[in-house]
């Protein structure tokens, strides 16, 4: 009985209740991009990533960190880098920028200006070596020194000729036209003495030739990353035989008195020996006929 | 046995039927010839609720409309309230990796929206999706999503 009477009280229950209650599930959906448009903008120059020269703009991949390489065309220097809008010149190092994780679309805008220069000014060659990060030589490689050109040998050696002072990107493409290595490099008014080097801001050489400086050797150094470093800078003029590199053309000359006293000597030296000549000469003579 | 399930429910069945009339008898020698009569009648409670539908966030996109939840029609006792609750776990979870997620939070006018109650037709409440900027800063790429639960009921508003 007293079951009946529990069951009739949950069937009244059921029936007397009033409050229901019901669910629903909805869904809420996003999609994350896996990479992002940086528009570029370059004049009088042009920037590169990976290797290549970007367009009007690119895709980057999101959550990424991204070196750009700005390269200024010749005669041109780099004036002012802005990454969406913001000045970043102050990050450029070497030639390179690298960007923080990208977040979102980007704009990478390169101003250039005329480059500092010194027309009518003697022009330098360039030899020197292209090395991987390990030493080993980069045969086939082409060497742009400001838009003056030369190609390494299977020893990874090049000589560029006529580069005149100023201040310029050094780039560096494989056979296949991929830039492999981006640097700069300042060729400065030649000083009185032997070629000095500094280093600017950022960390180029800023190369003082010396007095006789025909040819500036360095080996080009491209790290892991494609910065090229740049090493033994060094007075590779060709010098004469028995004479020190770098020294250049010290033969004496019309007008060239630095040598004077060796000449005396040399001139004394070979009077005295045309004297003794004609000295013993005759007193051979003398004693033949006597 | 079937006799007590017969008798059970026809008396659920009496019990359901609420509409029930009293007549009363007047004959000529009553005095008032008038007579009260009551009818009483019971109106179960009806509503409507109408809550949001799906909904994609766009990229980046800081605050998203999430519709709203509307009483589009209701017959409710007094004392009595629609309730609509929320249940939500508060992060996009990626689809190939349930350990990347991005956080978020459903809000009205005032807040974090839970729950609201609503009495009469026509009352709303908008709601937004809010995902912090640093958060969307900090999302791996890919497809995220998470499955809210909105629960309604009729409550008692004066049971404490």
């Amino acid at each position: 009985m007293k079951r009946l009477t529990a069951l009739l009280l949950a069937l009244l229950m059921l029936c007397g209740m009033s409050v229901t209650a019901y669910a629903d599930d909805v869904t809420i959906s996003a999609t994350v991009p896996d990479r992002h448009t940086v528009t570029v903008e370059a004049d009088s120059g042009k920037i590169v990533i990976n290797g290549h020269v970007c367009g009007a703009s690119i895709q980057v991949e999101r959550l990424r960190e991204q070196t750009y390489w700005i390269i200024p065309d010749a005669g041109k220097t780099l004036e002012a880098l802005y990454y969406n809008g913001e000045d970043v010149t102050g990050q450029v190092k070497a030639g390179a920028f690298t960007a923080p994780e990208l977040i979102g679309d980007a704009t990478l805008k390169a101003v250039f200006q005329n480059a500092p220069s010194a027309p009518g000014k003697e022009d330098y060659n360039i030899s020197g070596t292209v090395t991987d990060g390990d030493g080993k030589p980069v045969p086939g490689a082409t060497v742009d020194i400001g838009g003056h050109t030369g190609v390494t040998d299977q020893n990874g050696t090049f000589l560029i000729k006529d580069v005149p002072p100023g201040t310029w990107p050094v780039v560096i493409t494989d056979g296949d036209g991929t830039i492999i290595g981006i640097g700069e490099i300042t060729i400065g008014e030649p000083g009185g003495g032997d070629l000095a080097v500094t280093t600017d801001q950022n960390g180029n050489p800023v190369i003082t030739p010396g007095k006789g400086t025909e040819t500036i050797g360095m080996t080009l150094v491209i790290g892991g990353d494609g910065t090229i470093s740049v090493r033994n800078i060094k007075d590779a003029t060709p010098s004469t035989p028995n004479q020190p590199a770098g020294s250049g053309d010290t033969s004496p000359k019309t007008g060239d008195d630095s040598q004077m006293l060796l000449c005396l000597a040399l001139l004394l030296l070979a009077c005295g020996g045309l004297i003794a000549l004609v000295f013993f000469g005759r007193r051979k003579n003398k004693s033949t006929g006597s | 046995m079937k006799k007590l399930i017969a008798l059970i429910l026809a008396l659920v069945l009496a019990l359901s039927l609420s509409v029930t009339a009293f007549a009363a008898e007047i004959s000529q020698d009553s005095d008032p010839k008038t007579a009260d009569v009551t009818v009483t009648t019971s109106i179960d409670p009806t509503y409507t609720v109408t809550i949001p539908a799906n909904v994609d966030v766009a990229f980046n996109a800081t605050s998203t409309s999430f519709g709203s939840i509307t009483l589009a029609a209701a017959q409710i006792d007094p004392g009595y309230a629609v309730k609509v609750e929320l249940n939500a776990s508060g992060t996009l979870k990626n689809a190939a990796d349930t350990g990347k997620t991005i956080a978020y939070t459903v809000n009205d006018k005032v807040g974090a929206f839970t729950s609201a109650e609503y009495l009469t037709a026509g009352d709303s409440t908008a709601l937004t999706i809010d995902i912090a900027q640093e958060a969307w800063d900090a999302a791996f790429a890919g497809d995220y999503s998470d499955t809210v639960t909105f629960t309604v009921s009729y409550v008692n508003t004066t049971t404490p």
